[in-house]
Parts: C-alpha cells; sequence; structure tokens
C-alpha cells in the first residue's frame, strides 16, 4: 500500500517534470513552428540561473522565479533576433543553426564552469508514508507544473496578449493586416518560451543539479513530448507528458531506469507511427 | 582531349587525383599520416551515406550514426564469434540495412516527413545508445562476444584475406583498403544517379506529389534510398571498428551524430565530393583542437555550424563552384570586349 | 601498389609534420632529454578526474628536471587532452607510438581509454603506466598499474565499516558498467569471505541522475548498510537525494569510490559520516604529504580544488619509472620492466607504494576515512595493502606472454 502510493507519486512527479521540461519547446514550437534544438541549453542555463546566485548569497526562491526566467528570456530575445530571425520558413536551417548555438552555449558553459557537476540543496524536508520516506520537493514540483499549465491556459484564452498569440499562430498574414506586429510576436514568443524553459531548469535544479553537458539529455525528451502532443500547446504537453511519463515510470519501477527511458523513446515511435500529428491531432482537436 | 569534355571527365579527374594521392602519402608522409587517413577514410564513407540520403534522396536523418555503428557493432560480434572475417562484414552491412528497412517502413509507409523524422531518427539513436550503455553485464554475451557496455568492444579480431584466416590485413593494408572502398562508393554512387533509379530518387525529393501522380510508388523509393544509406554508413562503420579493433557507443551520442550533419552542411548539402572533404577536413580538425587546451571544441565546432548556416548556407563546394563560374563568366566577357574592341 | 611493410615504417621518421601543437614542456637540447606522453581527458566527461592528473604530470615533470632529471636527462613531456573520447585515445596513442617515440606513456582514465591504447602499445612495444583505481584484473607484460583495485579500495574500508555499524545485510548500488560489473563481482566473494549477505546489486548507467525509485526499494529491503559504487556527474544525486528522503544516518552509507571530485559537488551536511577509502586523501598528516601540498600550491595556487588520489597515484608512477629507470642505468624497455620487477619503490605524500612483481600492480598504504563537516577524517592507515583480485590470477614472471584482463568468477 505504501509502495503503491509512493509509486503513483513518483509518476505524478515524472508526468510533472516532463511537462515542465516541455512546455517551453511547445510554446515556441506550436506558435512559430521553430525547431529549437537548442532547448535543453535554455534549461541549464536556467540551472546555473540558481546555482550561481545561490553562491553568492541570493535567496533561492528569487532566483527561481525571478532571476532564471528573466536571464534566460533575454538571452531568448536575443537568439530569436540575431539568429532565428533569419531563417523564418527555412525550418531545416533553423534546426541547424539552434544546434550550433547549442554547441556554442555548451562550450561557453565548460569554459566558464569546468565540466562539473554543481547541485543546490533540495529545499523542504522529507515526508513519510508507512515507513517509505520520500522528498517534499517532489510536491512542490507537481504543484509548480500544475500551476504553470493553468496559468499558460489563463493566458491563452482569457487575455488580449492570448487572442493576438493565437491570431497570429493561425494566420499570421491576417494578424498582420489587422495592425499586428508578426515580427514583435515572433520575439516575445521566442522569449517567454526561453523564460519558460529557464523557470523550469531553474525549479528542476535541485532535482538535476546544474552542469554544462545537462541539456543534452533532456532535449530529446523534450522533443518527442512536444511533437507526440502534436499541435495544441496547452493539451498536447499535458497529455504527451501523462502518456510517456506513465510508460517511463512504470516501466522503470518494473525494470531500471534505463530500460524506462528506452521504453519512452520506443513509446513514442510507436505512437507517431498511429498517430503522425500527435496526439491532438486525433484526439482533443479543440484543446489550446 | 575528347576524353575531357565528357560528362565523366570531372569524375575521372577525381580519380586520378585520389589514386595518386592514395599511393604517393605513405611514401612521404609519416606512417601516423596513413593511419590517421584511414580513420578519415572511414568518417568520409559516413559523409557520404548522409550526402546521399539527405543531398540526393532529401529525407534528413540524424541515423547514419546509428546505422555506422550497428554495423561496426554487428561486424564486431560477428568477427569475435565467427572464424574470418568475410561473413561477419556480410553480417555487418546486412544489419543495419535490414534496421533501415525496418524503421523506414514505419516512417515513410506512416507518411511522416521532414522535422519528424529528424527526430525520429534521432530518437531511435538515442534509444540504441541507451541500451548499448547499459549492456556492461556479463549477461550481455552474444555467443562470445561481450558487449560491454560503455566501455565498448576492445581487440576485434582483424580483418582478413576472404578464405584465408591467417592471412590478416595489416594497419598499412587498411588504409589501401578503406580508400578504395571509399573511391568505390564514390564512383557508385556517381554512377547511380545517372541511372533511371537515380533520377526518379531526384524527382521524389524535387516534389513528391508530383512523382506520385506520374505513377511511382514514392515511399518505396524513400525506403530504397534510406536502405541504401544505411548499407554506405554500416560499410564505414566496418572499416571505423577495424581502424582500431574497437567500437564504443560513443558512435550513437548526439555529438557524433551532429558531426555528420556538419560535415555535409559545411562541404555542401547535393553533392558528393563536399561531404568527404567536410568529414576529412574536419575530422582532422577535430582531433587537432583536442590537442590545444586554450578553446573548448564545442565553442569552434558550434560556431562553424553557426556561421554556415547564416552565411554560406550552401557549403563550401557549391559555393566555389558559384564563385568559378562567376568567374569564367567575366572572363569571358572580357574577352568578347576585347575581341569586338579589335575588330 | 606493392609496398612493404618496412618502408611503410621507415617512412614515418622524415615528411610531413601534420601533428599539432600540444603542451610541451621543452627544457634542453634533444639529446639531453627523454620523451615522455601524458594522456589525461582534461576536457569531457572525465574532465573532473583528468584536470589534477594532468596538472600531476606537469608538476612532476617540473620537479623532476629541477632535481637534475632522470639519469641527468631532462624529461620533454608531450601532454594531450584526449577529450573523454575513445578515438582520441587511439589516435594520439598510435601519434606516441609510431612518431614521436616516446620512451614511457602515463595516462589514460576509464577503463575504455586504457583497452583501447593497451593493444597499440602491446603492439608497438610502448612502456605504459596506468595510475587510474580501476577495477582490477590487467595483465600486460607492458603495462604497469599503480593504483587502487577492488581488493585495496573495497577490502579494508569495508571490513572497517561493516565492524563499525555491524552490518551483515548490505545492499548495493553500481555505476553500470565493467568497473561496478566487476567490483559487484568481487564484493560477491568477499562477502561469502567474510558473512556478508548482498541483499540486492543495483546497476545504475552513468548518465542516470533520478534515484528516487530506488531510494524507495532500498527503504523496502531494510538493509543494514548501503554500499555505493556510484561515479561521475549524474550519480552525485543519489548523494543529493539519500538525505532529502530522510535517508541520511538511518541507514549508514559506505561508497567505494567517492573522492573530493564528488564531494566538491555536494553539501557537508548531505555526506555526514560517509566512510570511504583511497591510496591518498589530502588530509594525510604527513610531514612529506604537507611539503607536496605547499609545492603544488607554490604552483597552481593556494585556491586549487582539493587533491585526489588520482593527482598522487599519477605523481608516483613518474617516480616509481624514474627509480626503475636509475636502476636499470638505461631507458631501454626490457631493461626498465625488469627493474620495475626486482621491485622498486616510492616514498610518496600518501605513504609508501611497492610494484608488486607478478602482477605489475603495486602494494600500497591505504587511507580509510570517515567524512566528518565536509572533511576526509582519516580513520586508519593500512600499510601495504596488496592487489590480491589480481595478483592471485596474474604471474607475469612464470608466464611473460601474457596481455590479457582477467575476469572475476562468480
Amino acid at each position: 500500500m505504501d509502495v503503491a502510493a509512493i509509486t503513483i507519486i513518483q509518476i505524478i512527479n515524472m508526468i510533472s517534470m516532463l511537462a515542465l521540461m516541455s512546455i517551453g519547446l511547445a510554446v515556441i514550437f506550436g506558435m512559430m513552428r521553430v525547431i529549437n534544438l537548442a532547448h535543453g541549453e535554455f534549461l541549464m542555463l536556467g540551472t546555473y540561473a540558481v546555482l550561481v546566485p545561490a553562491k553568492l548569497g541570493v535567496n533561492i526562491w528569487i532566483s527561481m522565479f525571478i532571476i532564471a526566467p528573466i536571464f534566460v528570456g533575454l538571452v531568448g530575445v536575443l537568439v530569436e533576433r540575431i539568429i532565428v530571425r533569419r531563417l523564418y520558413g527555412r525550418m531545416m536551417d533553423t534546426l541547424l543553426a539552434t544546434w550550433g548555438l547549442s554547441l556554442l552555449i555548451i562550450g561557453i558553459m565548460t569554459t566558464i564552469f569546468g565540466n562539473t557537476m554543481e547541485g543546490v540543496s533540495t529545499p523542504f524536508g522529507n515526508f513519510s508514508i508507512g515507513e517509505i520516506a520520500e522528498s517534499q520537493y517532489k510536491f512542490f514540483i507537481i504543484g509548480i507544473a500544475a500551476a504553470l499549465m493553468a496559468a499558460v491556459f489563463v493566458v491563452l484564452k482569457y487575455t488580449k496578449l492570448g487572442l493576438i498569440a493565437r491570431g497570429t499562430m493561425q494566420n499570421a498574414n491576417m494578424a498582420s493586416a489587422l495592425g499586428i506586429s508578426p515580427s514583435t510576436v515572433y520575439t516575445a514568443t521566442f522569449g517567454i518560451g526561453a523564460a519558460l524553459t529557464g523557470f523550469a531548469g531553474a525549479v528542476l535544479a535541485p532535482v538535476i543539479g546544474a552542469a554544462p553537458t545537462l541539456g543534452v539529455a533532456y532535449v530529446a525528451k523534450a522533443f518527442i513530448t512536444v511533437i507526440g502532443g502534436g499541435q495544441a500547446i496547452l493539451t498536447g504537453t499535458a497529455s504527451a507528458s501523462g502518456v510517456f511519463g506513465v510508460i517511463n515510470q512504470v516501466v522503470t519501477y518494473f525494470s531500471t531506469p534505463v530500460l524506462g527511458e528506452v521504453a519512452l523513446l520506443i513509446g513514442a515511435v510507436l505512437l507517431l507511427r498511429v498517430l503522425p500529428q500527435g496526439i491532438t491531432g486525433r484526439f482533443f482537436r479543440r484543446g489550446l | 582531349m575528347s576524353l575531357f569534355q565528357t560528362r565523366w571527365s570531372g569524375p575521372l579527374m577525381v580519380l586520378v587525383i585520389a589514386a595518386l594521392l592514395l599511393t604517393l602519402i605513405p611514401a612521404f608522409a609519416p606512417a601516423y599520416v596513413a593511419l590517421q587517413l584511414t580513420l578519415y577514410f572511414s568518417f568520409g564513407i559516413l559523409g557520404l551515406s548522409l550526402a546521399w540520403v539527405w543531398g540526393y534522396g532529401g529525407i534528413f536523418s540524424f541515423g547514419q550514426a546509428a546505422f555506422f555503428g550497428l554495423g561496426g557493432y554487428s561486424y564486431a560480434v560477428a568477427s569475435i564469434n565467427l572464424s574470418g572475417s568475410t561473413v561477419a562484414i556480410l553480417i555487418g552491412l546486412a544489419v543495419p540495412t535490414a534496421f533501415a528497412v525496418l524503421l523506414g517502413y514505419f516512417m515513410f509507409y506512416g507518411r511522416l516527413s521532414g522535422v519528424y523524422l529528424a527526430v525520429i531518427t534521432l530518437v531511435v539513436t538515442l534509444a540504441i545508445h541507451k541500451f548499448l550503455g547499459h549492456t556492461a553485464g556479463f549477461e550481455y554475451r552474444i555467443g562470445t562476444a561481450h558487449l560491454g557496455g560503455y566501455n565498448g568492444m576492445p581487440a576485434l579480431p582483424p580483418i582478413n584475406v576472404p578464405g584465408d584466416v591467417s592471412k590478416f590485413l595489416w594497419p598499412e593494408d587498411m588504409y589501401y583498403a578503406t580508400g578504395i572502398m571509399l573511391l568505390a562508393v564514390y564512383f557508385g554512387l556517381r554512377w547511380l544517379l545517372t541511372t533511371a533509379f537515380g533520377r526518379r530518387v531526384i524527382a521524389v525529393r524535387e516534389n513528391e506529389l508530383r512523382a506520385e501522380l506520374l505513377g511511382y510508388d514514392t515511399r518505396l523509393y524513400k525506403l530504397a534510398t534510406f536502405a541504401l544509406g544505411a548499407f554506405i554508413a554500416g560499410l564505414g562503420g566496418i572499416l571505423f571498428a577495424n581502424w582500431n579493433s574497437f567500437i564504443d557507443p560513443h558512435v550513437f551520442e548526439l555529438g557524433f551524430g551532429a558531426q555528420i550533419i556538419i560535415w555535409v552542411v559545411v562541404g555542401g548539402l547535393g553533392t558528393l565530393i563536399g561531404p568527404i572533404l567536410g568529414a576529412m577536413l574536419l575530422g582532422f580538425a577535430a582531433v587537432e583542437l583536442g590537442t590545444q587546451q586554450t578553446i573548448d571544441p564545442n565553442v569552434i565546432l558550434g560556431a562553424i555550424l553557426l556561421v554556415f548556416v547564416l552565411i554560406v548556407p550552401q557549403g563550401v563546394v557549391p559555393s566555389v563552384r558559384t564563385v568559378m563560374a562567376w568567374w569564367k563568366q567575366v572572363r569571358a566577357n572580357k574577352r568578347a570586349l576585347a575581341a569586338a574592341q579589335v575588330r | 601498389m606493392a609496398f612493404s611493410r618496412r618502408r611503410f615504417l621507415q617512412a614515418s621518421g622524415a615528411g610531413l609534420a601534420i601533428a599539432g601543437f600540444p603542451a610541451i614542456i621543452r627544457s634542453a637540447r634533444a639529446d639531453d632529454v627523454v620523451k615522455v606522453a601524458a594522456m589525461h581527458d582534461r576536457t569531457g566527461s572525465h574532465g573532473i578526474y583528468g584536470k589534477e592528473m594532468d596538472d600531476a604530470a606537469k608538476f612532476v615533470t617540473e620537479e623532476i628536471n629541477a632535481a637534475g632529471g632522470v639519469m641527468g636527462k631532462k624529461i620533454e613531456l608531450t601532454a594531450f587532452d584526449t577529450g573523454s573520447n575513445m578515438q582520441n585515445y587511439a589516435q594520439y596513442a598510435q601519434r606516441v607510438a609510431t612518431q614521436d617515440k616516446v620512451s614511457v606513456v602515463f595516462g589514460g582514465i576509464s577503463s575504455a581509454s586504457r583497452e583501447t591504447v593497451r593493444p597499440i602499445f602491446d603492439r608497438y612495444k610502448m612502456l605504459y603506466f596506468y595510475s587510474t583505481f580501476y577495477e582490477g584484473g590487467v595483465c600486460d607484460k607492458t603495462v604497469f598499474v599503480n593504483a587502487e583495485t577492488p581488493a585495496q579500495m573495497i577490502g579494508p574500508a569495508l571490513e572497517y565499516s561493516t565492524g563499525k555499524y555491524n552490518a551483515k545485510k548490505l545492499y548495493t548500488i553500481w555505476a553500470d558498467y565493467n568497473y561496478g560489473q566487476i567490483c559487484s563481482k568481487w564484493l560477491n566473494g568477499f562477502a561469502k569471505q567474510k558473512g556478508y549477505e548482498i541483499v540486492a546489486a543495483e546497476f545504475f548507467p552513468l548518465d542516470v541522475s533520478d534515484f528516487s525509485s530506488t531510494i524507495t526499494k532500498i527503504q523496502q529491503a531494510k538493509p543494514d548498510m548501503v554500499v555505493s559504487g556510484l561515479v561521475g556527474a549524474a550519480h552525485i544525486g543519489f548523494y543529493r537525494q539519500w538525505p532529502a528522503a530522510g535517508m541520511l544516518g538511518k541507514i549508514p552509507l559506505h561508497s567505494t569510490v567517492f573522492g573530493p571530485w564528488e564531494k566538491a559537488a555536494l553539501k557537508a551536511e548531505e555526506i555526514e559520516g560517509l566512510v570511504t577509502s583511497f591510496h591518498y586523501f589530502q588530509t594525510v598528516d604527513s610531514p612529506a604529504n604537507k611539503a607536496f601540498i605547499e609545492k603544488w600550491h607554490a604552483k597552481f595556487g593556494a585556491d586549487y580544488a582539493e587533491l585526489g588520489t588520482l593527482a598522487v597515484c599519477t605523481y608516483n608512477s613518474f617516480y616509481l619509472w624514474k627509480a626503475a629507470v636509475e636502476k636499470a642505468g638505461s631507458f631501454e624497455r626490457e631493461k626498465v620492466i625488469e627493474a620495475l620487477e626486482s621491485p622498486v619503490s616510492f616514498d610518496g605524500p600518501g605513504g609508501k607504494v611497492t610494484v608488486h612483481t607478478g602482477s605489475h600492480h603495486s602494494n600500497m598504504a591505504i587511507n580509510i576515512t570517515e567524512v566528518t563537516g565536509g572533511q576526509f577524517k582519516i580513520i586508519k592507515t593500512v600499510d601495504n595493502v596488496e592487489p590480491s583480485d589480481t595478483s592471485s590470477v596474474c604471474d607475469l614472471i612464470k608466464n611473460p606472454n601474457q596481455a590479457t584482463q582477467y575476469i572475476p568468477e562468480g
């Protein structure tokens, strides 16, 4: 019984982590059809945006909720202005350029911080169910993921910003004719996507640590979550995180973490064979 | 004179120059250089496989590294289990090809294209990497071959002359064998592109819908293109595994797969010679970067990729061709002008 | 295209120097020097281990040269950064063997890197020193291992910790590669001998960083002690998640590989009480170590990261080689090997090391520590520990034509 409860918490935690690390990518991909291969590095920058201020004595919550999203968001804006902007409509070239960017960021961070894994200790204590103890931070991650998804939903659905974003997504030319500058929207979208990713990295930092090469381990997972989810930003990310999180954690429990990840990856390939448009290409088609 | 004016004049020149270099280099350069070149030849073959699949088939595959690695691994397993390398080589070619047929069936008959292909081939490569990294346990044996996890499989038996197990190829023989293989693949692809099949593959790349409306089964052509690419990458992998008698999972890493794409982008998409040059020069550069300790190699690789995509998106070889054509035109104009003045 | 093998090799002397520009410490004219190569991963995934080894090679070269060199010849060191990439190892090994023609090679970090270069050094008959703790079993006439094997690294410390905590039921977690797999096998044998019960042996690939399901499994199994053989940057996560789950102090933790590299990434309170052992820790309290550290800090700065056994084993290896060359009165490989086997020994910062004649490994002092207030507090030093896992199966005097790695039964 205790084990079942803990396992369920771990599954929900895994789903939340997948959703957190993918939502920024989903925003960028969903709105702009841009494949950002430097996504993992944005996540990594987010972890450092917690680690470095923490070393200087800055409160961890300030870095997590303020410094990390702003810093990585600004990086995103710069990247859009300098690189991505020149390549709109050239999907493959964007993919290659952001990949070059990813290598560049890894290289620069390695030069500055060295190739070491550093850590921030986990805030909060732990809790017990029966005889088994677990970290309370897991609940924090689950809560943050849920809050973030809700926030994205509210913004997209009820605000003017969300309306503009959805309009541009559906028909950029029409939006432009109505006096909205797609260029500004794209810059803002990329910046927001990057900020969300930086925030996710910051929230995950106490669990995954910070290392220059960290992004590589997460980029593939984030990608298949987004592509497996399909067009709709929110329902896509949520449903794909759900499916892949369950596959990963269940297989991990019965075998090993590696086979869990392999199962996740194979599951993604099978899913795309059955649903080439992703989950939301078939189900929840009216979702956001 | 007339020989040089046919459409084979270019390839013929390449053949003559390549054959000269291949025989002359060991005579004048240190043994080390020939040993290194053997490696870069195998990379050249790998570069060609992506040049074919992406440049002519229009299929952006992250998975050439996976086929390269599968070729190397299946050859390694087979050569440890069997006496003699001939059958092992055939197995090393068959496994990646069969795997590509299976994967390609999934993708092309599922009508996936573009970035979806990129992501699926990437994911499959990473899944194989994960799995092979997991095989350090002693239960992961195929016959007498231990897969060895991250440590890979060291001390593979060398390639031998078909039918005579005792006569095996020395590293310097491997230099010639690998170089000749590279030339064979290069000319094989050039020939293939002149056939009806080659033209149809290009037609599918140019406009899939039109090719389909003309009655060609584009799925089948894409599958064949993909499988041939895997076959070539597998050949490269076998030669790579032989180069230092070892293979390990790093060939399935993101970074290794990235390299191949950089070779093609830098050398020039849609050419065959470009990716070979890209593979050899950048492969060499990557090693030399390791001997300097000031700049992280990733910074340089990343910068190269960014610069090429943003500034020289065509790659080096097509750009050089453009410049040469422009120069020819300028000279022709000048000559015409001079002639007009004389008159 | 007939081209003889001999001419091919002869050609290696002259011609195109296509080589790069590695860090070479030049100190004298060509005939007054002896060429030595070092290969360590300063960058890439093993960079955290490689940096101090590479620096140690440069440090010891300077020290030996300042004291007059080896038999009057200054060492000319070529230090390669192998970037944690096996292909680089293979390429540089071929280069030092066929082009640079060095007298001896020091280096290699992961077992994979050692197994990559070993066949090359066998083929070209190059003397090679490996100075990284590893799973044991290498038995090769041209290779000398001057670093801890499982019998040295795990045996004495585990006897101490199991005694202290009266532990019989051990839950073991390992990095999933040769090192972990072989150590686990070795521990099975050791457990039988000592009467421990191994309740579980779990293996984790090097990139796994989430250990929550394992921590759950451990809590269900209720062992007396957890023995960790986790390695590398991602596995640090375990030492962070263990206290986060409230397990610190509830079940004692013993690590078979835990050096300053791992410690630097963790907070003191996260690892309080962890038992571990190596040949060397910076906290070793001896005049020799004090002098060594002072000199090191004078060269690299006082803010240099805490040194570990890797730097000191590399340092010791150079001196073992120097002692053997001087004993043999020659740089020739066969004579130096004979002198090393005779055997030679060296009193280093961590205590005495002596070449084990039959196995080409080293008998060495082992320091057992408990992490206390973020420091490796030395509990006791066991002198002259034999690499019994390897020395029991490998005898290169009786059977010199070996170039293999033994794997324990069980």
